[in-house]
């Protein structure tokens, strides 16, 4: 069995992130902080098998992603298909562009992400599927290459990338229904006021099909 | 808008011969972001972004927006779990030692 000392020196650090990790994945404290101990205590039992040298980090987070999966999924796992499957390419962006309300000097887009709070940004992460939770949280809080999510999660790159990819415009979509519920954005665009009621409650349905190009019309004309 | 192919002026000679219009750039956006290019791709997206302000505004805006999911999701863990872990493998170690102390003696 490991040292106890040379154990924490080499995972102690990484505590903060795993918990931040672990409430996301749980969304719920008291799951989290018990997610968090049983990976601490399997990979104490296990660090004899971990090699020095090697990504302290990513191995903490294999365990936890397992154990999570293994143990606190939640039995009825919500269906992960249709409703918000065409959310264009650069959504808030292409939003804020259009439907700015304020004018105080300040750029639409600093002032748009300024707004939003620790909560609803973690909401917004929290409402995606389980699987594009899981990628996202990764990748955008935690840094993580595709390919190191790719071991950790133990699925091909280009799934990796797809889950990314179409996480993170879920999370623009959720964005974009808190800053014209604060009256930063107007709502009465095209397709604005759709799924207005979506934002922040229960998880976003998505399904897992390719995402399409992320090349995009609007912004292509406003280049040309 | 510059588009692939189109010679430049003085580029005819050049080895590079990605040059990449408003489409490719933004299909390149989130590779670009998250450090999967190639450096010739890489240095391609430069170019067009040094020459493009609406793809450098995308561009700009899709960077924040990471930094800021990032920033705005810490959480720090509650000195009573630091406790209980750092308690729980003090356990774990005893139990380790005892374990061994048994296997010394029935050795003996």
């Amino acid at each position: 069995m490991a040292d106890k000392a040379h154990f924490m020196a080499a995972t102690a650090d990484h505590m903060d992130s795993l918990y931040t990790a672990a409430l996301r994945m749980t969304r719920n404290p008291s799951d989290a902080e018990d997610l968090v101990q049983e990976t601490y205590l399997k990979a104490y039992r296990g660090f004899d098998s971990y090699q020095d040298g090697t990504n302290v980090r990513a191995w903490l987070y294999k365990i936890l992603t397992n154990t999570y999966i293994t143990n606190y999924r939640s039995a009825k796992r919500r269906p992960e298909t249709t409703g918000m499957d065409n959310i264009e390419d650069l959504y808030l962006f292409k939003k804020v562009k259009e439907g700015f309300t304020a004018n105080n000097g300040r750029s639409a887009e600093e002032e748009v992400l300024e707004s939003f709070t620790d909560m609803e940004v973690k909401e917004a992460i929290e409402a995606l599927p389980e699987s594009f939770r899981i990628a996202v949280l990764l990748s955008d809080v935690e840094g993580f290459s595709y390919k190191e999510i790719a071991e950790i999660t133990g699925v091909p790159t280009g799934t990796v990338m797809s889950r990314i990819y179409r996480g993170r415009k879920a999370i623009q979509k959720s964005l974009h229904d808190y800053a014209i519920a604060r009256g930063l954005l107007d709502g009465h665009g095209p397709e604005g006021s759709v799924n207005n009621q979506a934002a922040g409650r229960g998880e976003t349905s998505l399904s897992e099909e390719p995402s399409e190009s992320l090349a995009s019309t609007q912004v292509e004309r406003a280049c040309s | 808008m510059v588009t692939k192919g189109e010679k430049q002026p003085g580029s005819g000679t050049r080895k590079d011969p990605e040059i990449v219009n408003c489409r490719e750039a933004l299909a390149k956006l989130y590779g670009f972001l998250d450090g999967t290019l190639t450096d010739t791709r890489r240095e391609a997206v430069k170019k067009h972004l040094d020459e493009c302000s609406p793809c450098v505004s995308a561009y700009g805006f899709e960077a924040e927006l990471k930094h800021m999911l990032a920033s705005k999701c810490k959480d720090h863990v509650p000195s009573r779990l630091a406790d209980r872990i750092h308690g729980a493998l003090v356990e774990e170690e005893r139990k380790e030692d005892l374990s061994t102390k048994e296997d010394l003696s029935t050795d003996e």
